[in-house]
Parts: structure tokens; C-alpha cells; sequence
């Protein structure tokens, strides 16, 4: 099945999902008196759990429409038309940020060659030249020297030229931030639209004893925000000076 | 004088990373350089012996930069390897640890190329002055 058709019917069966826990939803509303009528007929286990699962049901549905959203908006679908869902394109991103990583380190390792063997050639040459003017350097070697010389600066446009379309090839693969940077804001719009809300769930449910933060363990990745932290550092100075602080 | 010829093992799950640093290493000199992307790679390689100084990231899958260095100083043939830890890992909880494991020194990233050689030269002299 083409992948279109196979969204479509998904699509199809999540929408009479969705419309049948809007149903159940709008049952759940009723008047005060069948509130109260409701009430004593089910145990206060039951209502939670059908309060929980009505949220859920609605959690879900805003997080499909946001996908769907997220899945045919043209400029996004044209910039990750090959992908499905919320992982895959966190899934692309990694890859475009690799890819540009590797085309700019590929370029680098080009170009430093060249501006390496560009510097150490007029090295050479500053040192021949040198000793042509300390009268060090034999008359017939003269003509040998301007020979080369000329030779080399000739030669310096077109290195530089090489080395140049380096540097553009270096600054095109930066490219993959506009496309990157948009995927990016639409999963960080869902994601804490989700979070928000099974933040609420939670906390409608949850007994306040196991409320307790838990430890947060030594694989945490880079610090994105320290603001009003003191259990992190924010510089190589920071680091050295409490290693440094314990004797290390 | 550190021998240009030293043989380093460049640990990191992210190739970016390893082939940022093997060029930075090269800069400084250093061509003699090997990769692994996790601790358990690292420690098979390490312990088929050869190696002079191990560059270690320490969030990986399989074996951590932590468990490394652990296993790294808990062998009786690599005791001695410096092992310098260039890591995102950013508290002070993760600093301390590291440092009481053995850490020859301890890099937050990012970084710069001066600080990549700082902290190499420091562990060079360290390494001299135990010689």
C-alpha cells in the first residue's frame, strides 16, 4: 500500500476512534441530578479511571491533529516529505546536522593542504631571497630564484581560488539550519503542548507523598539552561577551579 | 618533550566528534591516532595493548566514559595510561566523580583547540615529572 493511502486509512480509523471517545466524552458532561445519579451507582475507582481514560482519549486527539498539522503543512512536508511521524523527523534532523558536519570537515581537510603548502613555498622562497641579500647566494643561481618566484605567485591565485570554493562549500552546508530549525520548533510546540498536559493528569491523580523529586543521575548531556542552578558549571575556568578547589 | 609519536585512542559515540579531535591531535603533532565509539570497543582495543593516551567522552551506550576510566584503572597493564575525559557532562557531581575515578584531567564541551592542548601539556608534565 502507497504511503498516502495507508495515512489516509489510518486517518480514517483514528477519527472514528477519536469520535467515538467525543461521544463517551459528551456522555460524561450530564446534568448535576444524573451526576449525582451516576455517582452512587459506580465506586470512586471507577470515575477516576473513566475521568483518566476520557483525558487521555483527549490528549490523544490533540496530539493527532497536531502531527496531521505538522504533516501537511506544504512548507514542512516539502522539507521532510519522506517522513511520517514525530520520531523519524527527530530521526532527520540528526541526520541533516551529520551530514553538514561531515561536508564541512571533508572541506577543511581539503583546504588546510592547500594553505599549508602555499605558506611553506613562500617560506622557501623568503629564505632564498634572504640570502641573495646577505650576498650569500651564487650569481648563477639568480635567474633559477626569479624563475621561481615568479612561478609561485602565479600559482597563488589559483590556490587561493581552490581554497575559496572550499570555504563556500563550508558555508553552504550550513544550510541544513533553516530546514532543521523549523522541524525542530514544530516538535517543541507539541511536545510541550503534551507535556502540559500530562503534567495536569498527573497531578490530578497522583498522591502529593510521591510528589519527592528522584536523583538525576550522571548521564544528563549538555546544559541547555543554567539559569538559578549551582549544581553545574558553565566553563572550562569553573572546571578547573573546583578541581583545583579539591587538590586535583 | 612529548614523543610525537605517542599512540592515542580518541573514544566519543559521535564520529563528528572523534574526527574533530584526530585533527586537533594532528595539529599539536600527534598522528598516531585510533577510535572507538564506546567503552567496551575502547577497553577490547586498550587491552590489545599499544596505547600511550586515551581522549574519552563519558555519555555512551554500552560502557560509559566512567565505567572506562574504572576499568581502565582497575587493569594492571593500563593503570598508568592517562585517560582525559572531554565531556558535555557539565555538573559538579560529574567532575568530582570523575576525578576521584582517576580522570588525568576533565574538558567541557564545547571547547577550544588552546584548551584541548592546555590540559595535554599539563598531563605531559605530569607525566615527566614522575618519570
Amino acid at each position: 500500500m502507497s504511503q498516502s493511502a495507508s495515512v489516509a486509512q489510518d486517518s480514517n480509523e483514528l477519527e472514528a476512534l477519536f469520535d467515538s471517545v467525543a461521544r463517551s466524552d459528551r456522555r460524561a458532561a450530564p446534568s448535576a441530578a444524573v451526576a449525582a445519579r451516576e455517582a452512587s451507582a459506580q465506586s470512586p475507582g471507577d470515575l477516576r479511571a473513566e475521568k483518566m481514560l476520557t483525558r487521555i482519549g483527549q490528549l490523544t486527539r490533540t496530539l493527532h491533529d497536531s502531527l496531521r498539522e505538522l504533516g501537511y503543512d506544504k512548507d514542512i512536508e516539502r522539507a521532510a516529505s519522506a517522513i511520517p511521524d514525530a520520531r523519524d523527523r527527530l530521526a532527520y534532523v540528526a541526520s541533516m546536522t551529520e551530514q553538514a558536519a561531515q561536508r564541512t570537515l571533508n572541506a577543511i581537510e581539503i583546504a588546510k593542504p592547500i594553505q599549508e603548502r602555499l605558506a611553506d613555498e613562500a617560506t622557501g622562497l623568503v629564505r632564498r631571497w634572504d640570502s641573495v641579500f646577505a650576498r650569500e647566494l651564487a650569481l648563477e643561481e639568480f635567474p633559477d630564484l626569479v624563475a621561481a618566484t615568479r612561478r609561485y605567485l602565479a600559482a597563488v591565485p589559483g590556490q587561493a581560488g581552490a581554497t575559496n570554493a572550499h570555504l563556500l562549500e563550508i558555508m553552504m552546508a550550513q544550510d541544513f539550519q533553516d530546514l532543521t530549525g523549523q522541524v525542530i520548533k514544530k516538535i517543541a510546540d507539541i511536545i510541550q503542548s503534551l507535556e502540559a498536559q500530562l503534567l495536569a493528569l498527573l497531578l490530578e491523580n497522583i498522591s502529593p507523598e510521591r510528589c519527592a523529586e528522584t536523583g538525576q543521575g550522571l548521564m544528563n548531556g549538555p546544559v541547555v539552561n543554567a539559569a538559578g542552578r549551582s549544581d553545574v558549571v558553565t566553563s572550562q575556568q569553573q572546571v578547573d577551579d573546583l578541581l583545583g578547589s579539591l587538590g586535583f | 618533550m612529548p614523543d610525537k609519536n605517542l599512540k592515542f585512542l580518541v573514544v566519543d559515540d559521535f564520529s563528528t566528534m572523534r574526527r574533530i579531535v584526530r585533527n586537533l591531535l594532528k595539529e599539536l603533532g600527534f598522528v598516531n591516532v585510533d577510535e572507538a565509539e564506546d567503552g567496551v570497543v575502547a577497553l577490547q582495543k586498550l587491552k590489545a595493548g599499544g596505547f600511550d593516551f586515551v581522549v574519552s567522552d563519558w555519555n555512551m551506550p554500552n560502557m560509559d566514559g566512567l565505567a572506562l576510566l574504572q576499568a581502565i584503572r582497575g587493569e594492571e597493564t593500563l593503570r598508568g595510561v592517562p585517560v582525559l575525559m572531554v565531556t558535555a557532562e557539565a555538573k559538579k557531581e560529574n567532575i568530582i566523580m570523575a576525578a576521584q575515578a582517576g580522570a588525568s584531567g576533565y574538558i567541557v564541551k564545547p571547547f577550544t583547540a588552546a584548551t584541548l592542548e592546555e590540559k595535554l601539556n599539563k598531563i605531559f608534565q605530569n607525566m615527566e615529572c614522575k618519570a
